[in-house]
This record gives C-alpha cells, sequence and structure tokens, in this order.
C-alpha cells in the first residue's frame, strides 16, 4: 500500500499539465470578442483616441525602424544601444509633457489614472534596467515603445472621452 | 503587438512577467493582439486544466474557448495582486465547471458515484512508467475533478466545495476514493 502510494506521488509530480489542444481555439475565440464586447468602461473613448494615438505610434515607430531624427545632426542615425533608449525615452517624456500640459485644465474620467500612469513607469523602468543589460534586444526596444504608447494613450482616454468630443 | 509567440517564450521569466503586464494592459484597453499573444502564452495549460476536468477533449476544447472569452470580458477585474496564471486558471476552473454543469446527464454523473468514465486512452509521456493521465480520466467523474482540483491544480478541499457546492467533508471523501483508486490500479500494472 505504502508503496503504491509512493508510486501515485511520483507520477504526479511527474505529470505534465500543459496539453496542446487538436484545433487552434482562437479562431472561436476571436469571433467571439469581435463582436464589440467591451473589456472595461474606458474603451469606450478609444474612437476619438485612436486616430491620436495612431500618431504617436506611426512617430515612434518611424523613429525607431529608421532610426532618424530629423532635428539632429546626420550622425544620430547610427544610433542604437543605450543611445537609442535615451532618445526614445526623451521624445516620450516630451510628448507625456506635452499632453499632460493640454489636459491640466480638464477633469479625468477616472480616479486611478495616474497610478496606471505610475504602473507604467516602473514597467518602463524594468525594460529599461533589462536593456542596460542587453542593449540590443529588439524584444525589449519594442516592449518599451509599447509601454509609452499605452501612458499616452492613457492620458488621451481619461481625458478625452468620445462622449465629451460630441 | 508585433512581438512573435516564438520570442515569447524564448524569454527568461522575469522578461516575460514584464511583457505579460505591458500585454495585460494593453489587452485591456482593447488591443485584440495582445490578448491573441496572453492566449498563446496560455493556452496549453487551461487546456490541460480543462480537458482533465471534463474528461474529453471535445468538451475541453469548448471550455477553453469559454474560458478565454470570459476572461477578455472580465480582464479588468484582475487587480495584480496575485500573478495572473493564478488568477486564470481560478476563472477556468469555474468556468470549466459551470460548462460541464449545462452539459446533459452532469447531475446523473456527478452523483452517479459507481460509474467510471469511459474516456477515450491518453497517454501523457509519463517516464515513470505509471500512466496516470489515463487513470485519471477512468476515475468516476466526481471523483475526477475533486482530485484534479486538489492533487494537481493545490485547491483547498474548502474552495473545492464552494466552486461544486458540496461539503467540503464530501470533497475530501471523494479524493481519498479517487486516490485509493488509482492506487489500486497502479498496483495491478
Amino acid at each position: 500500500m505504502v508503496e503504491h502510494n509512493h508510486k501515485l506521488t511520483v507520477a504526479l509530480a511527474k505529470l505534465e499539465k500543459e496539453k496542446v489542444p487538436d484545433k487552434d481555439l482562437w479562431v472561436g475565440i476571436a469571433h467571439s470578442i469581435n463582436d464589440n464586447i467591451p473589456a472595461t468602461p474606458v474603451k469606450q473613448g478609444r474612437g476619438v483616441a485612436m486616430p491620436i494615438a495612431a500618431s504617436f505610434i506611426l512617430f515612434a515607430a518611424v523613429l525607431l525602424v529608421t532610426k532618424i531624427d530629423p532635428l539632429s545632426e546626420p550622425s544620430s542615425q547610427g544610433m542604437h544601444g543605450d543611445a537609442l533608449v535615451q532618445a526614445i525615452s526623451q521624445q516620450h517624456e516630451e510628448q507625456k509633457l506635452s499632453l499632460l500640459t493640454r489636459f491640466s485644465e480638464k477633469a479625468a474620467v477616472t480616479d486611478d489614472w495616474q497610478q496606471q500612469l505610475n504602473e507604467l513607469d516602473e514597467a518602463a523602468s524594468a525594460v529599461k534596467r533589462a536593456l542596460a543589460e542587453d542593449p540590443d534586444n529588439t524584444a525589449l526596444l519594442g516592449m518599451l515603445q509599447h509601454i509609452y504608447q499605452q501612458q499616452l494613450l492613457l492620458i488621451e482616454r481619461v481625458h478625452a472621452p468620445k462622449w465629451q468630443q460630441i | 503587438m508585433e512581438l512573435s509567440h516564438a520570442t515569447v517564450t524564448d524569454m527568461k521569466p522575469d522578461t516575460l512577467r514584464v511583457r505579460e503586464s505591458v500585454l495585460l494592459r494593453a489587452a485591456v484597453n482593447g488591443d485584440r493582439d495582445a490578448y491573441r499573444e496572453i492566449y498563446d502564452i496560455h493556452i496549453k495549460r487551461v487546456f490541460g486544466l480543462c480537458f482533465r476536468l471534463t474528461g474529453e477533449r471535445g468538451m475541453a476544447e469548448d471550455a477553453a474557448q469559454e474560458v478565454f472569452i470570459q476572461v477578455w470580458r472580465t480582464l479588468s477585474n484582475f487587480d495584480g495582486r496575485s500573478q495572473f496564471s493564478t488568477w486564470l486558471h481560478s476563472v477556468a476552473a469555474n468556468v470549466t465547471i459551470s460548462y460541464m454543469r449545462r452539459q446533459k446527464n452532469w447531475l446523473q454523473r456527478m452523483f452517479d458515484i459507481e460509474s467510471v468514465t469511459l474516456a477515450e486512452p491518453e497517454t501523457s509521456g509519463c517516464s515513470s512508467g505509471v500512466d496516470l493521465e489515463k487513470y485519471i480520466l477512468r476515475l468516476p467523474e466526481r471523483a475526477r475533478v475533486v482530485f484534479v482540483l486538489h492533487a494537481i491544480e493545490g485547491y483547498r478541499h474548502e474552495d473545492i466545495a464552494t466552486m461544486l457546492k458540496i461539503a467540503s467533508g464530501t470533497s475530501k471523501a471523494q479524493y481519498h476514493r479517487a486516490r485509493q483508486l488509482l492506487e489500486d490500479w497502479m498496483g495491478a500494472d
């Protein structure tokens, strides 16, 4: 009996928890979540925020892909590693400051947006720490950019929801 | 979100956690591509849970889809106090049990203690020579559900009792019954 108990315990410890479904389940999921089911109330403001956010995203993407800053000297075209991270971060801080200034007189539609902004700041710091060890990791650079985009979107959405634009 | 799944799975745990928090933030804001990446990271683990609870691939696939649809709708309820995977697995267990309840013969299967599931044999690749996976699927439904939740997923009997709307004593009894059956079957090998 004790031996059987041990056998079961050992087998349990070795049991693989993951299993692969036979078919791609995402198709059905994507179909359902595409039926405009909101993930959060804040998403209501997306229609107006998207074009503005898209312009930021496009600008940031162009900056990263081409690594060209039209205001700087030609020597910065080969920017990479630490310098690129600093350039992206500085650019982001300017955009963020500009948005915050623009919306400084407007009330936010949620109370915890600054906390969310801080959480994103912490995430960005974590990514930057990782980048300090692996400066040319494109996945981490993409991640940093995405966090910055999320911050800009957040500021937009909480200050300029769709219903205020009508 | 343009990062490929292969890149995500190759990341170190810390980087993956940061990546996941970024994806979650994006998904909460309605980014379906980000949600697809979250799905890619977790589907195998969630499907494994659904499969062992339902004991059947077809039902497990339906349940797993329902899990990810429900999670999308309630993603903003995740408060970040626990790991996302812990929250996700809890939602998966509850959604799957709810799904099973809606299927025909649920009551009959849950309360027919002596019946044994005639599940399709499925090997686990277990190197110990004991195919525990196959035996788990052979367990009577209620004993199997309790065993999976307690022995594999680590839920307390009190939590299982709440999830299954049974007494915690019943959960313990079913667990011991499952262990007994598994030990007997493994001993007969």
